[in-house]
């Protein structure tokens, strides 16, 4: 009991903090436009054309290093991230380094710029072209979210031939297991399920394209519903799996080990520690 | 003049050496002498001893080095790993369970990350 509230107040507070964590970052990313808009607005408002190139290109490099600062941090996201495939890690990553090139390159055409109309007209294509927080990093987000849950359901997956063999030696022992059977059908149809739903979600995700901002949007949103049944999938399989521990040792007449003699728990400390 | 008294040596007449060409019946040839036996000398042993001790050291060595092992299959931890028992079945189950448990959180914090992405990043600004 002491071991639920205990996880339970674990999850509570890596969700707090996971929240917290994302509000902050769009706090400071909010904070860094609204500055750049100011100065947009200085730029508007100066009556000298020199100055409104200035201008502009002050906002410019403002947009753009925040843009290179986010491709960084992603970049090291998705190089720690324990549960992307090397494959995706490849493939993001191979979008991000080409939106940093691409947001440098522009940086330079800009400032090399003499009129300001063409710099407003670069200016947008830090936005139109790029989609860093639109696309990039929700993209990112949702494979390294369908990574974490598929790490899950394998695991549920690997328990289910343990699960039947037990539920057969119970049987063949002349014990009732009409209430193991049962609970055994909702795992396995959770498990495959939850692996149905994550693979659904992951192909969202790997389409969400840059030339397309709201189509990736709606491609977002129907990957993270899916998510959310796999989670629920996982829950349940989960919830089975304790339903049927117990049936099992009793009908076989295995004590339950205590606290101490049970095994370790091993990479489950790693792995709770909200790391992508 | 006394005479002299020297004597040549006896050359070998084809007489006495021939028998064919005497008148005598002919003899049985002499069976050839045929030397007995020697027992086999202590330096004969010696060889022997070492190199059997030298064939034993070369197979152990080889069976230390699994060289045989082809031929009379070798204990190891695969063929005679104890089968797990059901006490141990269950108490992996268990494992699995804490895990799934603990990681719970894990997943709440990614689906609290999708709940969070904020899409409005880029959207162009009033030039």
């Amino acid at each position: 009991m002491k071991r639920h509230i205990q996880t339970g107040l674990l999850a509570l507070s890596l969700v707090v903090i996971a929240t917290s964590t994302a509000l902050a970052e769009d706090a400071t990313r909010s904070a860094a436009t609204k500055e750049a808009q100011k100065v947009i607005d200085q730029a508007k408002a100066a009556s000298r054309a020199s100055d409104k190139l200035a201008k502009f290109k002050e906002a410019a490099n403002k947009f753009i290093d925040q843009r290179i600062a986010e491709i960084n941090k992603e970049i090291n996201l998705v190089n720690s991230a324990k549960r992307l495939t090397e494959s995706d890690k490849a493939d993001l990553i191979a979008d991000l380094n080409a939106a940093k090139t691409g947001l440098t390159n522009l940086k330079a055409t800009i400032a090399a710029r003499t009129d300001a109309e063409t710099a407003k007209l670069d200016i947008k294509k830090i936005f139109e072209d790029y989609k860093i927080f639109a696309v990039l990093g929700p993209k990112i987000e949702g494979l390294t979210a369908a990574a974490k849950m598929s790490y899950q359901v394998d695991k549920l997956a690997t328990a289910a031939g343990k699960i039947r063999s037990l539920i057969d030696r119970a049987k063949a022992a002349g014990k009732d297991t009409t209430q193991m059977e049962s609970l055994y059908a909702d795992y396995q149809a959770k498990v495959a399920d939850a692996k149905t739903q994550i693979a659904a979600a992951r192909s969202k995700f790997k389409a969400m394209k840059v030339s397309d901002a709201p189509g990736a949007k709606t491609l977002f949103l129907e990957g993270k519903a899916l998510l959310k049944t796999a989670k629920a999938d996982i829950i349940a399989a989960h919830k089975d799996l304790q339903g049927i521990i117990p049936l099992v040792r009793t009908s076989l007449g295995i004590k339950e080990a205590s606290e101490s003699a049970k095994p370790a728990t091993g990479s489950s400390t790693a792995t709770a520690s909200g790391t992508r | 003049m006394p005479e002299e008294t020297t004597t040549q040596p006896a050359v070998p007449t084809a007489e006495t050496t021939t028998p064919a060409a005497t008148s005598e019946p002919a003899q049985p040839p002499q069976e050839p002498i045929v030397e007995a036996k020697k027992p086999a000398s202590n330096s004969m042993w010696l060889i022997a001893g070492a190199l059997v001790i030298l064939v034993i050291a070369v197979a152990a060595y080889a069976y230390s080095q699994g060289y045989f092992s082809g031929i009379y299959p070798t204990a190891t931890s695969e063929n005679t790993a104890a089968t797990p028992t059901v006490s141990d079945e269950i108490a992996s189950l268990q494992v699995t369970s804490d895990e799934v448990n603990q990681n719970l959180s894990d997943l709440n914090s990614a689906v609290a990350g999708l709940d969070a992405v904020d899409f409005s990043g880029d959207e162009v600004p009033s030039l």
